[in-house]
């Protein structure tokens, strides 16, 4: 009774774990530079996937060509930098500074081959823009599309997991404790 | 006679569970890699291997005569 009572605790709270993961928050959380930007990525296969700065979540493939294009006002004295979240840390994508930001800037760049070994799912980004005058701040949740199965290391996260799993259930296998 | 598992077994097995779920829900695209499921669910799945462990729910044949 008492294990059954603390195994539906520990299920609630899991369940609340899990659902407050639908809370998505505002891309821009700060925006007195008046930042802003879109991309529009092609794949291989000529599907189209449109991200903007607006937008809460996004799904972006794994290879293509991103036709991207950002404005903001310009800043002096400018530094800027792209975070992906795992976990407690922040792993810098990449970062920039210099004396004074252009009004606008637009490119074309295709994704990066290594880009493909990156397990697909959902990653919280985040980043920001300021300098003398403004500044500017956001997240984005971006799916990368795919299946988890589709590259090594995810095959091997969805395996160990199935092992983690069988060895949860071997310890509460009950054995005899001799002597008590 | 008392029956019980095992709870070292439990707290590792129920911990790296965890850990490997939280990516698993990165994975399928049900909730980043934030702090709450990279440290919660660790710790959560500890606490489950263990509750497992000492309860020995599975496997259990009766009374011993």
């Amino acid at each position: 009774m008492r294990f059954r009572r603390s195994s539906a605790l520990a299920c609630a709270t899991g369940a609340l774990l899990i659902a407050g993961s639908g809370v998505a928050s505002a891309t821009l959380t700060q925006n007195t530079a008046n930042c802003g930007g879109s991309a529009v990525i092609t794949n291989p296969e000529g599907a189209v996937y449109r991200v903007d700065a607006t937008m809460a979540r996004a799904t972006i493939p794994r290879e293509g060509v991103v036709q991207w294009q950002g404005h903001a006002n310009p800043l002096s004295g400018y530094s800027g930098a792209v975070k992906v979240v795992i976990g407690p840390v922040s792993v810098q994508l990449g970062s920039w500074d210099g004396a004074l930001s252009k009004a606008a800037a637009s490119g074309v760049k295709e994704i990066p081959k290594a880009f493909k070994s990156v397990p697909p799912g959902l990653y919280r980004v985040s980043g920001f823009h300021s300098g003398a005058g403004g500044r500017c701040e956001g997240s984005i949740l971006l799916e990368i599309e795919g299946s988890p199965l589709s590259t090594p290391v995810g095959a091997g996260v969805v395996g160990a997991t199935a092992v983690a799993a069988l060895a949860t259930v071997g310890a509460g296998l009950a054995r005899k404790k001799v002597g008590v | 006679m008392k029956r019980r598992g095992r709870p070292v077994l439990g707290a590792i097995a129920g911990f790296f569970l965890g850990l490997l779920g939280a990516f698993d829900l990165m994975m399928f695209k049900v909730r980043p890699l934030d702090s709450v499921s990279v440290i919660g669910l660790p710790i959560l799945g500890l606490v489950v291997g263990l509750l497992l462990a000492f309860a020995a729910p599975f496997g259990r044949r009766g009374p011993a005569s």
